[in-house]
Formats: C-alpha cells, sequence, structure tokens
C-alpha cells in the first residue's frame, strides 16, 4: 500500500545565503559581484554568495586563502544585528502564512503546513510559491521552501533546489525523492556517519530508510532510529512555535595572540566559563554537555566533550570540566590561537526540583549559584570584570581583554 | 485443517494475552505477527518484540486427525477479525499456499502468512539458572505498590524499569524515578542466592495487565541477561535491562518527626489543591504546624486554592513543597487506612510509610515553590 500523500504537512523555508543577501540589500551597488561575509575578527568567512562559492571558497575559510582563491570578491565585516532584524522581518512574512512558525536559526524555519491548503485553498505547491514570493518582495531576501510529512524530509528537500526554488516530496513521492539524495544530505549525518553507513552499503538516502530500523538504531543509536522514521514518513520532530531552547550556547574568542603558554588559554577558558556560567543562569536554563575546544595556530580545531555530572549552569563545575579538557588537550609543542566552550543538552533550570540522588551535589550547586549571582549583579552595577575569579586575570594585561561577546553562531 | 473448529472466545483469549507486546510500528515485518504452532492437540502462541515475549496454550480437542504445522500471521488483524465475529461463532483455521483462511459462518477471510522457522524466537534455554516461587496475587501487589515510581525514557536507562532483589528469604522491589522512589519488600517461602535483575518498564507494564489475583503458584526463573516469569499456563521471557541501579538503601531516610494522617482526608485534599496548581510543575505547598497541616496550592493565573486538616502532630514547623502528582501516586497505590509522613528539613526528601508495617517506604523529593 503506498503512504497517503499528507499525513502530515511539514515546510522548511531556508534563506538563500542570507548574510551575503543581506549584505547586498543595503549595497545594491555590490549586485553582481561576489561578497563573503567574515566572522566580526575578520578572520574567516561565514558567508558567501553563490559566485563566490563556486570559486570553491567555504564556510570557515580563512579569508587569507579566500583572498587568494577570488582576488575581485568584496569581503565584508559581519554584523549580525542588521541580520537579526531582516529575519525579524522574514519571519514576520512567515506567521502570515501559518501561525505555527519556528524559529530554527536566524535563516531558516520550520512551519506547520496541516489544514493550510483549505485556509489558502491552494495546493501545498502554490503555497510555498507564494511563501517565496511575499518574502523576496517585502524582505528582499530570496529563500528556498521545501514541504514533505516530516522536518527532516522538508528540510533535505528546501535543500534540494536552491537558490529560491520549491520542492514538494509528497507521501508517495519520499522514495523516489530518496533516491537521488546520498546520506551525507541527511541532516546529522556527517562524514563519520557517511563512512560508517558505506561500510554496511548504505549510500543513498533510500538505501538509509529501506535499511531495518534495528540496524540504523546499532549504527548510530537512538539519533539514527529518530531519522529513520522521518525519513519513511513518520513525523518524530515535531514544529515547536514557542520560542524554543537554544540548541547550545557558546562563548568563543580568538585569544588575540597566538600562544604556546597553557596557563594563559586556561585563564581565557575560565574567562569563558564565567561569561557561559552566566548567560546561561540569566536564561534560567542548564547544560547536560560541555565542549571544550581549542583553535591552534594553523586553525586546525581540538574539541572535547564531556557530560556534566548533572544539567547545570554551575561556573565551577564548568571550570573544572574545562580545566580538565585541556589538560588532555594541551601539547607543549603547539601554538594556540582560540578557544572556548559550548555548552548543549540544553534544558529549562528545574528550579529546586531535587535529585534522590544528587542531593549533596545539588545543595552545593545552589550555594554556588547564589555566590555567582551576586558577582553577576555587582558587575552589571559596576562594569564587567569589576569582579571576577583569579584564574582569569592573566588576561588582564594590555589588549588582553576578550573582545568578542557574541554568542558563535556556527559550532561545526 | 489446522483447526476445525473451535469457539473464537477460546482463541481469543490466547490471542489477547501475548498482543500486548506487538507493536504498530515493527522494523522487523515477522514481529507484527504472532507464531501459532500446532503440536497435536495442544495450540501455543508466542509474541516478541525482541526484548519480551510472551507464550501461551490452549487445548484444541476438535481435532480428529490432529497434525503438527505452525505459521505466523498479522497479530493485530486476526484479534480484530475474532474480536468483530458474532458471539459464539464457530471459527475454523485452514492454511493453503502460505495464505491462512479464517471461516466463520458466512464470514471468510484471507491472510497473508510468514514462514514459523523465521520467528524470532527467545532462547528459552535456561541453564543452571535460579528460580523463586511466590504467589500471582502477592506479585500482582508488590509490583502495583512501586511500579507507579518508574522513570520513562530517561537517559538513566537502569531507571526505566523496576529493580528486583532476592536476599535471603526477602523479595524486595524498588523502582524511582530520581525525583521519588518507592520500595516494598515481602518474605519468600526459603532462602535463595542473592539476585538482583531489573526488569524493563514494557515487561512490568504487561505483568501488571496479565497477573492475576489468585493463589496460583508463579516463578520467576534468573539466568543470564534473562528473566522466565511462567503463571497460568503463560511464559513471559524478558531481557533484563544490563545497568547499575542506584543506592536504593542511601536515600531511604530514617527521621525523628513523625505525622500521622487519614490516607483518604489527606489524599482528597491534595486532589482538591491539585486542580489549581500550576500545570507544568504541579507544586503544592504543606504548611505545618501545631494540630495543623495546611494544604495549598495556587497556579500562574493567582487562582488560590486552601485546605486546613486537623491533625495531632505536636513538634517542629515546617513549610515544604511537592509535585502533587508524586504524592497522590505513593497515596493512590497503597490500600492502608493511615499512613506516616517523617520528614527532617524543608530541603529534605519526605519518607511516606504505613504504620505497623516496614514493607513499604515511599520517598519523595521537594521542590521549592
Amino acid at each position: 500500500m503506498p503512504p497517503p500523500d499528507w499525513p502530515n504537512a511539514i515546510a522548511h523555508v531556508d534563506a538563500d545565503c542570507f548574510y551575503a543577501s543581506c549584505e547586498l540589500l543595503r549595497r545594491p551597488d555590490l549586485k553582481n559581484i561576489p561578497v563573503c561575509v567574515m566572522s566580526s575578527q575578520d578572520a574567516c568567512i561565514v558567508a558567501k554568495t553563490y559566485d563566490a562559492r563556486e570559486a570553491g571558497i567555504t564556510t570557515g575559510m580563512t579569508v587569507w586563502d579566500a583572498r587568494k582563491l577570488m582576488p575581485g570578491a568584496t569581503f565584508l565585516p559581519a554584523d549580525f544585528r542588521y541580520y537579526g532584524q531582516i529575519s525579524d522581518k522574514l519571519f514576520s512574512v512567515l506567521r502570515r502564512f501559518s501561525p505555527a512558525v519556528e524559529e530554527y536559526s536566524i535563516d531558516e524555519g520550520f512551519m506547520d503546513m496541516n489544514g493550510l491548503r483549505a485556509l489558502h485553498r491552494k495546493p501545498y505547491r502554490q503555497i510555498a510559491d507564494n511563501i517565496r514570493e511575499a518574502v523576496h518582495q517585502q524582505v528582499g531576501v530570496t529563500v528556498s521552501v521545501g514541504v514533505s510529512a516530516t522536518r527532516t524530509l522538508a528540510k533535505m528537500a528546501s535543500e534540494y533546489n536552491k537558490p529560491n526554488g520549491t520542492t514538494i516530496v509528497a507521501g508517495r513521492r519520499i522514495l523516489e525523492f530518496l533516491q537521488r539524495v546520498s546520506v551525507r544530505d541527511i541532516p546529522g549525518i556527517g562524514a563519520n556517519r557517511e563512512a560508517l553507513l558505506d561500510k554496511f552499503g548504505i549510500r543513498s538516502g533510500a538505501d538509509f530508510a529501506a535499511a531495518g530500523e534495528h540496524l540504523i538504531g546499532r549504527l548510530l543509536g537512538r539519533a539514527g532510529t529518530d531519522l529513520w522514521h522521518e525519513l519513511n514518513g513518520t513525523p518524530v520532530y515535531r514544529v515547536e512555535p514557542e520560542a524554543g531552547l537554544p540548541k547550545s550556547v557558546a562563548r568563543t574568542a580568538s585569544m588575540g595572540q597566538v600562544t604556546g603558554d597553557k596557563a594563559t588559554i586556561h585563564a581565557h577558558l575560565i574567562h569563558h566559563a564565567m561569561r557561559l556560567s552566566g548567560a546561561l543562569m540569566e536564561k534560567r536554563i542548564t547544560a547536560k554537555h560541555l565542549t571544550v575546544f581549542l583553535a591552534l595556530k594553523s586553525f586546525a580545531k581540538q574539541a572535547i566533550t564531556s557530560e556534566l555530572p548533572y544539567p547545570t549552569a554551575d561556573y565551577f563545575l564548568l571550570a573544572k570540566q574545562a580545566g580538565k579538557a585541556l589538560d588532555d588537550m594541551f601539547d607543549p609543542g603547539q601554538r594556540y590561537r582560540a578557544c572556548g566552550l559550548i555548552a548543549t543538552g540544553i534544558a529549562i533550570r528545574q528550579a529546586g526540583n531535587f535529585d534522590l540522588f544528587q542531593q549533596a551535589e545539588q545543595r552545593q550547586e545552589e550555594k554556588h549559584l547564589k555566590l555567582l549571582e551576586t558577582l553577576h549583579n555587582v558587575n552589571q552595577k559596576f562594569g564587567s570584570n569589576t569582579m571576577t575569579v583569579c584564574a582569569s586575570l592573566k588576561l588582564a594585561g594590555k589588549g588582553n581583554h576578550a573582545r568578542f561577546n557574541y554568542p558563535m553562531l556556527e559550532c561545526v | 485443517m489446522f483447526i476445525e473448529k473451535i469457539e473464537k472466545e477460546v482463541l481469543l483469549k490466547p490471542l489477547q494475552t501475548v498482543i500486548g507486546i506487538v507493536e504498530r510500528k515493527q522494523p522487523l515485518p515477522i514481529l507484527s505477527n504472532v507464531l501459532i504452532e500446532k503440536t497435536g492437540h495442544l495450540l501455543h502462541f508466542v509474541a516478541t518484540d525482541l526484548e519480551i515475549q510472551i507464550a501461551t496454550q490452549i487445548n484444541d480437542t476438535n481435532q480428529a486427525e490432529p497434525t503438527d504445522e505452525s505459521l505466523t500471521v498479522a497479530a493485530k488483524k486476526l484479534h480484530e477479525i475474532l474480536r468483530v465475529l458474532p458471539e459464539g461463532s464457530k471459527v475454523a483455521l485452514e492454511i493453503q499456499e502460505n495464505r491462512l483462511h479464517v471461516k466463520a459462518g458466512k464470514s471468510k477471510f484471507n491472510l497473508q502468512t510468514l514462514p514459523a522457522r523465521d520467528f524470532p524466537k527467545i532462547l528459552e534455554h535456561f541453564e543452571q539458572s535460579e528460580k523463586i516461587q511466590l504467589k500471582q496475587a502477592q506479585l500482582k501487589k508488590l509490583i502495583g505498590l512501586v511500579q507507579y515510581a518508574m522513570a520513562q525514557q530517561d537517559i538513566r536507562y537502569y531507571l526505566n524499569g523496576v529493580l528486583l532483589v532476592v536476599e535471603g528469604a526477602n523479595l524486595k522491589l524498588v523502582a524511582t524515578d530520581g525525583h521519588r522512589l518507592a520500595f516494598t519488600s515481602a518474605k519468600l517461602d526459603k532462602e535463595y542466592p542473592k539476585t538482583e535483575v531489573i526488569l524493563p518498564r514494557k515487561t512490568i507494564v504487561e505483568l501488571v495487565k496479565l497477573l492475576e489475583e489468585n493463589d496460583e503458584e508463579i516463578s520467576v526463573e534468573f539466568a543470564e541477561n534473562r528473566v522466565r516469569i511462567n503463571f497460568s499456563g503463560i511464559t513471559i521471557t524478558s531481557k533484563v535491562i544490563d545497568g547499575k541501579f542506584p543506592d536504593y538503601d542511601r536515600v531511604i531516610p530514617s527521621y525523628t518527626n513523625h505525622l500521622a494522617l487519614d490516607r483518604l482526608v489527606i489524599l482528597q485534599a491534595l486532589q482538591r489543591a491539585a486542580i489549581l496548581s500550576n500545570e507544568k510543575f504541579r507544586g503544592v505547598r504543606l504548611i505545618l504546624t501545631e494540630k495543623n497541616l495546611r494544604v495549598s496550592s495556587s497556579n500562574s493565573e493567582q487562582e488560590e486554592a486552601q485546605e486546613d486538616i486537623e491533625t495531632d502532630y505536636h513538634g517542629v514547623a515546617l513549610d515544604i513543597g511537592f509535585n502533587v502528582n508524586y504524592l497522590l501516586d505513593g497515596l493512590n497505590n497503597t490500600a492502608a487506612d493511615t499512613v506516616v509522613f517523617s520528614f527532617g528539613d524543608p530541603n529534605s526528601s519526605i519518607l511516606i510509610t504505613v504504620p505497623g508495617n516496614d514493607e513499604f517506604k515511599y520517598v519523595v523529593m521537594p521542590m521549592r515553590i
């Protein structure tokens, strides 16, 4: 029996090279010239137009390398506040089509499309085309739209026909669609998982969907079986219109120098731990996992992700974990230029919901949080770094203060 | 003829017994099927989800010339067909060219089958296993006292089930989700070697459904990573959760402050307060003073509920908050007339017991409201 066409309908709307498009909006003079947007420190590329991509410029590439590849391109510093304003406009247009819009990131969103055919008196393809036209006319950037039965399929569909395209994958077309994409096109399947799946003969999206759930579960765990159901047209992930929790909160920065001094790196990490703890506390959320990363002089990255003993925002735990990861990763023969912390497994802080098996730890955490709150209040009143932990004092030297307080936008 | 003539009710009963674990969405098509094996006059029914297997059998004495045959067929479909046939219908089953023909009166059904040899039976071979025996009603009661406290899809996977401990002549059952813990114990007929297993949530749920309130014997056998439970002609073979259950003794407190309450009085007061508690956090406040217990709640719309219960309490005052569902669960699942709340400070857990019975303990962590 073929699957029903629309047991569920979700649209994924993805802006085409968003930052670069935003820049073109206010710099019409740059039209038809390749544009690359650099990270605020002007170190690497965070977005580029399609012509720049064709020249081989990739996200994350250093500006130096990109300039060599494409000397004629225009390189612009990033302006995330401006991009945020354009993003708000984009989502307000989407909300006119369906009230159930989830802002997945600054430049992409999911929409619950169920029942919208009756409202707009149009099939999904026309609604999707209307969305694209409306965004183009009223915001000025182009988006690609994918509509299918699950989030994952919708996301893959929007990616399929970029830029400024509509891809509709109805239930009975899922298999046909999956035959045309590789497992690497499935969100959540990276190089490592791709290599693993390859060993079991799973190469196309269709192979993945046709493999037994059991096999996928064995290879990729729960995340894999969730994807498997999604690819087979059974929704696992819903559209969550309420401002969802962030997927990660990061505090990272260049150290402003290239150093082989472990104490300096440690001081930077401590400083990040303090800021990260503050950010988590302010949002009343906790993290379950902490990734500590170091960037070498060569820009190569090293990272260790470990599980925190319990979901927490406690600076003392974050700092301890960061220190341990540094001990494990630090190589005295190397020189480092950047470091940072990324908290994931974000959940709402269950205020005072005590756990039977972690009573002592939770009590200690409460004490710590009280102390940290006081510290943050002092800093808010008298200026940041009025009061901080001694371990980060090594940074206090001239020109060594951390300059970049924006959350990292892309954690590759 | 696979089955010549059988009353639909007779055939329905074993199907109902095994069908609980057949899930709608199955990775392997054959897992949606029930295995029916006929040996002589005996009909065996087996279903599995690879974690648990349930088997039962009936006698089919109508068979003139019994043969040995077996097949697997979609469990839900066969069950549904039998269920909607008129009461007292006589049913005949016949296998023809890998299809199962079901006939009842003027109705005919033709179902596809899969070969019985492909059916993944869990190894039923139990070598040198330990085996305990008790009464069915007894195990049903014990499971009922703790099962509501099991975790559900917790990442601490070892909490998604019930810990079963055999120690000397004692059987202990423990379940916890990290916020509350239910403990119960019972005496066994004799001493057994020490055994500890965690039974998965699904197995517990099936047991609750299938166990009956009678004095029939039930046996529980333990092997390396499986258990086998035998009762009323039913055999449940289940994998156990491979993990370390937390040290439950450590979190069962002993306090000196006690408050005795009529179970129904406190239960109903909490049920009333629950209506106006925050839908998400479900907090209620218990304020204990000399001779009075005040139960109160409020929600985000500033609506409030409050109720006073007279007590004979003399001791330190206490102001403590709880997730009302946790308290209701414990109170709903004991049958005692009186319960005792024992407590320390507002940040410590509370212990609920039944006077004169140290076989039941329920520990709940407070929440700050």
